[in-house]
């Protein structure tokens, strides 16, 4: 009954702090690129060509969520439905931490303790979809002011710092860091990101019969497969999207939405 | 001609089920036969509202599967080798069962290819394996419901540059509520444990 009133309450606040934010709903265009997985098996494509896209200027925003909460209430806490969401679904919209936090900051902070399922929705209800795992490192390697960030660019060793501190909450609120070349704020530095596959990037062939975690990333030789040694920040990434499943509902993971040009011409 | 109004057809129900709020109004109607299942903390998988199509272009909702002991897997048409060979293991599982349950127990095979696998595909795949058409239905969807599905059901598979697909080998056993029970993991396994686990649950229906 509690986190009703608290639905209520922080849905009026969004009907009057929406608009505060110019990057809410804004999305950019990225053009046609070819992503190198950081990880390849034998049978993996050495390259992946990616159509142009739009890409969430911002994740999705406790806000944004709330205000979805409301048009959808299938995915409230209460009524979610167990299989897609486990007991930690939502967690950081408890009226205790919105007592902790002050409600503007709140509505602009990073949706988290979310599920993928709940996440797809989400991003189908706008007409959007999750990123592919390509789409999202494409975005995510680019520098501030280059598309393709080099080797040894202190964008990595930022990326590896924060991926060494513990997650500060309240989440800061989003768009605070600069964009990065393609207009994207907090691709690092603020939460991890929800992927379409976020389960199958890691898997090959080789690892079928045991269909769980890839053991040649993480055991010993194995790691011949992982292209760039030196992006540990990936190396990172895709192991924890490795770790996860997709009715987990976590701290510090959200997500954000991408969505396809128009089809030309009318064509399917 | 079929190819393409079957991918017209895709597309309509990829439109349709492109978000859940449609649903939400289809709930309002009580036009929902599975609805008694979903009972509060139910992790019944048949919640996973989403339009599918057999082998026959026959419409079917996941809910439909309910009420028998579904032995359920992920495969595509244009497999070499594994998926024949997890078809071949669930009838080894079948002839190990008593024959006057068999009606009980039903054979699900889920494209993870709807691009290629059209309810035509798939009818030709059935034929070329003997499958019974009165106790298996192979279905497809879109490949946002098929990877919901696969996800709910801790499967994962992706496309490999040879243009076919890398995918868990994994048959999965669901009660007849539609909660995974059990999953035989690998190719070419001992089908007693899945058959004493049918069994089981036989007993439990019957009960």
């Amino acid at each position: 009954m509690l986190n009703h009133y608290s639905f209520v309450f922080v849905t009026t606040l969004i009907l009057n702090l929406s608009a505060e934010n110019s990057n809410t709903g804004k999305m950019v265009y990225l053009p046609n690129g070819v992503y190198h997985p950081f990880f390849k098996n034998s049978d993996d494509f050495d390259s992946i060509r990616l159509q142009a896209f739009y890409m969430d200027v911002l994740p999705v925003t406790n806000g944004d969520f709330l205000d979805f909460l409301k048009k959808h209430p299938r995915w409230q806490k209460n009524s979610v439905k167990p299989i897609f969401a486990d007991s930690l679904y939502l967690k950081a919209l408890s009226s205790h931490n919105l007592s902790e936090q002050p409600e503007k900051e709140l509505i602009q902070s990073p949706l988290t303790y979310v599920s993928w399922f709940a996440s797809k929705d989400y991003c189908e209800c706008q007409g959007k979809r999750l990123p592919t795992t390509a789409e999202w490192e494409y975005a995510a390697q680019a520098g501030e002011s280059e598309p393709v960030s080099s080797e040894n660019s202190p964008l990595f060793r930022r990326i590896l710092f924060w991926y060494s501190q513990p997650t500060v909450f309240p989440l800061p609120k989003t768009g605070s860091a600069p964009p990065n070349y393609w207009g994207i704020h907090d691709l690092h530095g603020l939460i991890f990101e929800w992927v379409a596959d976020f389960n199958s990037a890691l898997f090959s062939n080789d690892s079928r019969t045991k269909g769980g975690l890839e053991s040649s990333l993480f055991c010993g030789s194995g790691n011949v497969s992982v292209t760039d040694l030196k992006n540990y920040a990936a190396y990172i990434r895709y192991a924890f999207r490795s770790s996860l499943k997709a009715s987990y509902s976590i701290s510090n993971l959200g997500f954000r939405c991408v969505k396809d040009l128009p089809l030309q011409g009318g064509k399917i | 001609m079929k190819n393409k109004i079957w991918m017209e057809s895709l597309i309509i129900i990829f439109i349709a089920v492109n978000c859940m709020q449609r649903k939400e109004r289809h709930h309002a109607l009580a036009d929902h036969p599975g609805e008694a299942l979903a009972s509060p903390g139910s992790r019944s998988l048949y919640d996973a509202e989403a339009r599918w199509f057999n082998q026959d272009l026959k419409p079917v909702a996941l809910n439909n599967l309910a009420g028998k002991i579904q032995v359920l897997t992920f495969g595509f048409t244009r497999c070499p080798g594994a998926c024949p060979q997890l078809i071949r293991d669930m009838q080894a599982i079948d002839n190990h069962l008593p024959a006057d349950f068999k009606d009980q127990i039903h054979y699900t095979f889920i494209s993870i290819d709807p691009q290629h696998d059209t309810p035509q595909a798939l009818k030709q795949f059935s034929e070329v394996m003997h499958l019974d058409r009165a106790r298996w239905q192979l279905l497809t969807s879109s490949a946002g419901n098929i990877l919901t599905l696969a996800m709910l059901m801790g499967m994962q598979y992706k496309e490999t540059k040879d243009g076919f697909f890398a995918h868990s080998n994994i048959i999965h056993i669901l009660n007849p509520q539609g909660e995974l029970i059990h999953q035989q993991i690998g190719l070419n396994r001992d089908p007693q444990e899945s058959v004493g686990i049918i069994r089981k649950l036989l007993t439990d229906k019957s009960n």
